[in-house]
């Protein structure tokens, strides 16, 4: 099948989620295989669908700052924060590799 | 019927009773039915506070509406300002948001009374209102009279503690909460049915709205493209009045359409003789309980009988709804939850090396198995090599499945009509035997079609099953039509005569809320 390890790690890079277990996997394998049945349906010359409300407009607002001056309340949710800054563990470290962490595609 | 809103709106506006007594009765009864496990967070104190301000304005003869001190649950999904909004998940366990969803301050500004926050399936995935971090809803119709009279017990405890059924999903603790009195609306979400699930098994009225009719604004997106904030009443007329409060163009959200919308009062109707009902063959599906099959039958003939056009039409592609749900699903859940990230809000893991690693901790601590199975088969379906076979293949069925409704529609069918469950509740020990995808994707059969195709659609509850639990009935109209489609459903409504739930499970002094209720209905 086309949901090999290399597949799934990538995902799990993607997504930043795990599979944490065979049920994951398996779970994944199952869904793939449910969705396989949409190629039974013959869509030949039919354009895809993005929203219900194609045929009217999309309107815009007009580009005027109208709220804001929340700085507070924003950060009033967040765990981590310096002054008025979100504060983030280091950043350009690509999560490890398939041999170098913790994960259970590592039995695989 | 105290009940309805339109006979408690004028019991308020004559003094009959005050908005602060109504509040603390709801408040109560809230507390004497703490067992149902609907709600997740109670709002006491801010409650007694808005009804204060009600009864202020009533006393001054200025009531800002039908809605004025009209105690509401709203599910724990939507943004309210200064309350916590967990979507039952441990990622927003004590998340207080700072704003209030849009559909949420247009009640508030119509002086309705805020009591709580609603339980549900993580995340608004499930079809059970099972798979919360708080636990499971449990349907109050376990506790009705009409259930127990049907069931014949080992001992009074067996019966309690393995038979409670299920208030079905995701917006189940909004469907209990209102089956159960401590409210007269409630608000849900609707995706694949999670409002017309729950009411068709809490016997309520569910309404599902045209896409783009109600601001999703500030409700926590699952699927973008056919999410809808969704209204559970005990009648009709409510539905209407909540929908009259709530539709119309929001800035904020530019997915609702740009018409203006003229809040409706619902004519009664009498003749039927001009309405052509379909009945969609293909909604007759495997696994349809006879006694479902049975009950929709019965109200083609009664439609017919009363004069009205009904005929048979096709849905041809009714049974790819589900797979395409599914990818559509799956792929845009992959993208919207991408935003729980433990930076800005939410949980946050103590991980602590690097950006990425601790937002993979953060999201493995945060969401449940369910969550996380769709944002990875999300991904899955989103993949370079899949992205054409997959993600955009289901909008070409997409497009497929709505193309169906617009032939129907287009041939001269006014209203559709199909069952909304394959059943009536299930006792919870038995749902949770399959895994929520499984269960999903068997209850969600009846209802998707209609947030594929955008449509609104209503779930009217209508008879009692042979086990005592209620059965209902679902109404599709078209696009923008909601007015006609609640007319027909109240006609409806109107000729099955749904009985009223009989809960004998409240202490001593609630019960005089029930009695005040039953003689208020008489006079």
């Amino acid at each position: 099948s086309s949901v090999t390890v290399e597949v799934l790690d990538h995902l799990e890079h993607l997504a930043l989620v795990d599979f944490r277990d065979l049920e994951g996997v398996e779970r994944l394998r199952k869904a793939v295989q449910f969705a396989d049945q949409l190629h039974e349906v013959n869509t030949d010359g039919v354009e895809p669908m993005d929203s219900v409300l194609e045929d009217r407009c999309l309107y815009l607002r007009e580009d005027d700052v109208t709220e804001g001056n929340c700085t507070k309340e924003l950060l009033n949710n967040a765990r981590e924060k310096v002054e008025e800054y979100f504060v983030a563990p280091p950043g350009n470290i690509p999560l490890p590799k398939l041999e170098e962490r913790e994960t259970f595609l590592q039995g695989s | 019927k105290w009940r309805i809103s339109f006979q408690i709106s004028a019991a308020l506006r004559d003094g009959q009773v005050t908005p602060i007594e109504l509040c603390q009765r709801c408040l109560s009864l809230i507390k004497s039915t703490k067992f149902l496990n609907a709600y997740i967070t109670v709002a006491e104190e801010t409650a007694l506070k808005q009804a204060e301000e009600s009864e202020k304005r009533y006393q001054r003869g200025k009531p800002l509406g039908i809605l004025d001190g009209i105690p509401i649950a709203v599910k724990d999904n939507f943004n309210t300002a200064g309350i916590e909004t967990t979507c039952a998940s441990n990622m927003l366990k004590g998340y207080i948001s700072p704003y209030n969803a849009t559909v949420v301050q247009k009640l508030l500004d119509q002086g309705a009374v805020l009591l709580g926050k609603t339980n549900l399936d993580e995340f608004a995935m499930g079809s059970g209102s099972t798979d919360g971090i708080f636990g499971p809803v449990k349907n109050p119709w376990s506790y009705s009279r009409q259930y127990k009279e049907k069931t014949v017990p080992k001992s009074e405890s067996e019966h309690e503690e393995s038979k409670w059924v299920i208030t079905g999903g995701s917006s189940g603790g909004s469907a209990a909460a209102v089956s159960s009195f401590t409210c007269f609306a409630a608000l849900g979400s609707d995706t694949g049915g999670s409002t017309r699930n729950p009411a068709a098994h809490c016997g309520l009225v569910g309404l599902k709205p045209t896409y783009g009719l109600i601001s999703r604004h500030g409700l926590i997106p699952l699927v973008n493209s056919m999410d809808v904030p969704g209204i559970l009443t005990r009648c009709v007329d409510d539905a209407a009045v909540v929908l009259g409060a709530l539709a119309g163009h929001d800035p904020k959200d530019s997915t609702t359409i740009q018409d203006d919308f003229q809040p409706f009062q619902l004519p009664s109707l009498t003749d039927v003789s001009k309405l052509s009902i379909g009945i969609p063959k293909e909604y007759h599906v495997p696994g349809l309980s006879g006694e479902i099959l049975a009950v929709w039958s019965k109200a083609a003939d009664l439609f017919k009988n009363a004069g009205a056009k009904v005929i048979e039409v096709n849905l041809p592609h009714t049974r790819y709804s589900i797979v395409c749900y599914h990818v559509l699903c799956t792929a845009e859940v992959a993208s919207n939850m991408a935003r729980f990230d433990g930076l800005e809000y939410g949980h946050r893991s103590d991980m602590n090396k690097s950006t990425e690693s601790m937002y993979a901790a953060t999201r493995r601590e945060g969401f449940n198995d369910v969550v996380r199975g769709r944002i990875l088969s999300g991904n899955y379906f989103l993949l370079k090599q899949n992205y054409e076979n997959y993600f955009v293949k289901a909008q070409k069925v997409r497009r497929l499945i709505a193309n169906d409704f617009v032939k129907v529609f287009g041939s001269g069918i006014d209203i559709l009509l199909t069952p909304t469950t394959l059943s009536d509740a299930v006792p919870y020990i038995e749902f949770i035997k399959e895994d929520n995808r499984t269960r999903s994707a068997q209850d969600d059969i009846l209802t998707q079609a209609a947030n594929m195709a955008g449509l609104p659609a209503i779930n009217v509850p209508t008879a009692l099953s042979e086990r005592g639990l209620p059965v209902g009935l679902q109404f599709i109209g078209r696009s923008f039509q909601e007015k006609q489609l609640l007319t027909v459903a109240k006609w409806f409504e109107k000729q099955v005569k749904f009985p009223m739930i009989q809960l004998e499970e409240v202490n001593g002094h609630d019960h005089g809320v029930f009695q005040h209720q039953k003689s208020a209905s008489i006079s």
